[in-house]
């Protein structure tokens, strides 16, 4: 995770998704490849499609959409979750 | 943009899932426990078997490879940041190896897409090395049967 | 060259035989298979010498066709049949763009459909080609063709490959020894003998019919059963499709609608007549 970094996405409206009880499928049309994303990726996806975010940026609006306090905490949690997206192309910084 | 407004493009869910698991409360989605797992899973399709082939006919050429997923390409075949200027969108889908082939060899564009788009993508492949995705598709359209 | 054109289901092939004697076999064993229509895309698997001089000396029998492998070890000319066999699944395997494919077998009753799948030894072969002595039409026992836009499964009723153990199993069931292709002993996949499917699946091969299950079979255990998350179930089909990746976006959403509409379930057998029994106990609960 690059603390001041950009991270950016896709607009999630341009994948297509899938809903399952348990996860989102998600294709990307980019790479042609299919992810299956447990929450909290999806939102992330969507709020990096709207606006890209440094990790801080990000966690501060993940927090307000999700409705819980934000912290230390949850800040390694997103930058963790960062670093999987991007190893699957799905995030990239700038 | 509304935050929740995902319906338009998502099923509905069916309900709990078939192994009666609660989903994971909201609370615990950025709490240090809920890293005990990956989030993500990529499908890997049967690769033995479809990576083997190489056919002129039938194999594709992503562009770019997922590694550099969301770059686009200048018209010299290198990849930049998307929005560059002088750069162009890559493809939506992966470029069939009969089509590179044509393209190489008789100069004509890829369907749906510019001349100039069809230069970069094909300076792009150009540029391709053993080990990158598309490389042995490439490999196997130029090299006569 | 020896040439054999038939079709099975959507699929057309132009079959290739640089020595007579498999080709003959394949007619037998096909007999009553309608020819491809006109116009219809075929696929092309052929077998040759390995080398030009391997063609009668000690014959080595390579497989070639719109696909190949570069590095696949040779075969015998007794076991033609078999490499001709092995040459139209890969060519199928790789070649198909039409249809999402999934490794399965497939047996229908009443139009609805339920797949068998898993792993190389799960039984799903012997199962699905037992159910289909026992009051179900075969679909196929190794791939099953989905249409993408409709989701309804299309017939591929290719001769069955029956390995070591299974080879009696079917000889007591089926009474028409003229089914039956010719004991191969040895092969790569041991010993093994290719039975046509019964008249009835190859009559109605044109009729497609709707997904109602799909099965995830384990052979040699005790009874017993587990129902998974569709999201697994989108993985394990995935795995085992040769064309999800290559269909792209198409493919994508026929996986996601098969696995987020037909339940996906687990079970354990300990035989095979244990096994056609859970099937049938799924299939009375579905009503089918």
């Amino acid at each position: 995770m690059a603390q001041n970094s950009r991270y950016h996405a896709e607009s999630y409206v341009a994948h297509p998704v899938v809903t399952t009880a348990d996860m989102r499928l998600l294709f990307h049309r980019a790479s042609g490849e299919t992810h299956l994303l447990a929450d909290p990726l999806p939102d992330m996806l969507i709020l990096l499609g709207e606006q890209p975010d440094t990790i801080q940026g990000l966690t501060t609006r993940l927090c307000a959409r999700l409705g819980v306090a934000q912290d230390e905490e949850a800040h390694a949690v997103v930058g963790h979750r960062l670093d999987e997206l991007e190893a699957a192309g799905l995030v990239w910084r700038d | 943009m509304a935050e929740r407004d995902e319906t338009e493009q998502t099923e509905v869910a069916s309900g709990a899932d078939e192994a009666g698991n609660l989903h994971t409360s909201r609370r615990n989605l950025l709490r240090l426990t809920a890293l005990g797992g990956a989030a993500i899973a990529t499908v890997r399709p049967n690769a033995g078997l479809a990576q083997a082939a190489v056919s002129a006919l039938k194999c594709q050429i992503p562009i770019p490879d997922s590694a550099n997923a969301g770059k686009w390409v200048k018209n010299d075949g290198t990849l930049v940041k998307s929005g560059t200027a002088n750069s162009y969108a890559p493809p939506s889908n992966p470029l069939k190896g009969e089509d590179v082939k044509n393209s190489l060899k008789y100069g004509t564009t890829y369907s749906g897409y510019s001349s100039q788009q069809t230069n970069a993508y094909n300076n792009y492949i150009k540029k391709l090395t053993v080990g990158k995705q598309g490389y042995t598709c490439y490999a196997s359209v130029m090299t006569p049967r | 060259m020896y040439r054999l054109d038939l079709r099975v289901g959507p699929v057309g092939y132009r079959v290739g035989s640089a020595w007579r004697r498999p080709i003959d076999a394949l007619r037998r064993l096909y007999a009553g298979y309608p020819a491809p229509d006109e116009g219809l895309a075929t696929l092309t698997a052929r077998i040759e010498p390995e080398k030009p001089w391997r063609r009668h000396l000690r014959p080595q029998v390579a497989i070639r066709g719109d696909f190949e492998l570069p590095d696949a070890v040779p075969m015998t000319l007794d076991h033609g049949l078999l490499a001709i066999e092995m040459a139209m699944n890969l060519q199928i395997a790789l070649g198909e763009r039409r249809h999402l494919l999934l490794h399965a077998g497939a047996v229908e009753r009443n139009g609805r459909v339920i797949i068998l799948t898993g792993e190389s030894g799960s039984g799903k072969s012997t199962l699905s080609a037992l159910l289909g002595e026992h009051g179900w039409r075969l679909l196929s026992d190794e791939f099953v063709l989905i249409e993408p836009g409709t989701g309804l499964v299309r017939a591929f009723p290719r001769a069955i490959s029956l390995k070591n153990a299974a080879i009696a199993e079917l000889e007591r069931v089926v009474a028409d020894r003229d089914r039956f292709g010719p004991l191969l002993r040895a092969t790569p996949k041991g010993d093994l003998r290719h039975l046509r499917p019964a008249p009835d699946a190859i009559a109605r091969m044109d009729e497609r019919a709707m997904p109602a299950l799909v099965l995830f079979p384990t052979f040699g255990h005790a009874s017993q059963a587990e129902g998974m998350g569709q999201a697994e179930l989108f993985a394990l089909l995935t795995q085992g499709s040769t064309n999800y990746a290559a269909l792209g976006e198409r493919g994508f959403e026929t996986m996601a609608r098969l696995a987020t509409t037909v339940p996906g379930v687990r079970f354990a057998y300990p035989d095979s007549a244990g096994g056609m029994a859970i099937v049938e106990q799924f299939a009375a609960e579905l009503g089918i």
